[in-house]
């Protein structure tokens, strides 16, 4: 098989195991801002490498042009969605998760 | 003619002319019926939108045209960066070795454009998200956080984009 056909083959299996990572990350995480980590980023990344596997599909062609001008729109557009969903979040006075402290063991000092 | 008008009509002219270059970019073989509507669309959304396009205090050239060279380069730069923190951010996840904090700092750069490309390399970036951008204040929501100061934040956060950012539109 030539470099590009393996390119697509590692481009599109990242972009799969990303997708589903986020995917999972939606359901796991506790609040809205742990969740926009996992799915805005994860997606943002699968979103790219799925792109970045169909440029190296078809080759030097305007198909590839389209895809990099597709690409460039979409590396505008995905954060500021984020980031639009981020600071309603903030604005309506959800606070963020913290991390809960150890419990105190036998032995501690007070 | 006051200087006010003659930068409205230069705002009016250039976001015309983004708008129909986006156009013949994505319209194919150029025909009379494509150049006329788009250059028609292009005009009624350029008289609706340039106040928000370019902005009455951005009358720096260098603060709206970047350099193109260091401007091609930035994009694989942030790829990279993205491709990097995003196996991070999965390892982080799945181990859950995670202590989300906000922090804040602020950004040296002075440009208005720069400082939203900044933003969203930020929400690019795995592992970190803007939550606020205030003039030249942001507000981070770090997935796994060694503290919220605000210098080491920046360090590690936003520096070394905020140098390449810098000599792009400086």
């Amino acid at each position: 098989m030539s470099a590009a056909v393996w390119a697509e083959f590692v481009l599109v299996f990242l972009g799969m195991g990303f997708a589903l990572l986020g995917n999972l990350g939606v359901f796991l995480m506790p609040d809205p801002y742990t969740r926009l980590q996992a799915s805005a980023t994860c997606s943002t990344t699968s979103v790219i490498s799925v792109l970045l596997a169909a440029m190296a599909a078809s080759g030097f062609s305007p198909t590839t042009g389209k895809l990099a001008i597709i690409l460039l729109y979409f590396l505008v557009s995905s954060p500021v969605a984020t980031t639009i969903i981020a600071r309603y979040a903030w604005e309506s006075g959800i606070l963020p998760w913290r991390k809960p402290k150890r419990r105190p063991r036998e032995g501690d000092r007070p | 003619m006051t200087p006010r008008t003659k930068w409205d009509l230069v705002r009016l002219s250039s976001t015309f002319l983004s708008l129909f270059a986006a156009w013949l970019l994505f319209a194919g073989p150029p025909n009379a019926y494509a150049l006329v509507s788009g250059a028609l669309a292009s005009g009624v959304l350029a008289l609706l939108t340039f106040r928000f396009f370019l902005d009455e205090h951005e009358a720096g050239v260098r603060h709206l045209l970047p350099n193109p060279l260091l401007l091609v380069l930035y994009l694989p730069y942030i790829l990279f960066r993205i491709y990097a923190a995003s196996f991070v951010l999965a390892y982080d996840m799945i181990s859950g070795r995670m202590d989300p904090r906000v922090v804040h700092f602020r950004t040296r750069l002075k440009s208005d454009l720069a400082r939203a490309v900044l933003c969203s390399s930020i929400t690019l970036t795995p592992g970190t998200i803007a939550i606020l951008i205030d003039e030249d204040h942001l507000l981070v929501h770090w997935f796994t956080a060694p503290s919220t100061h605000s210098h080491r934040a920046r360090r590690e956060i936003a520096e070394s984009m905020e140098k390449l950012l810098g000599r792009i539109w400086s």
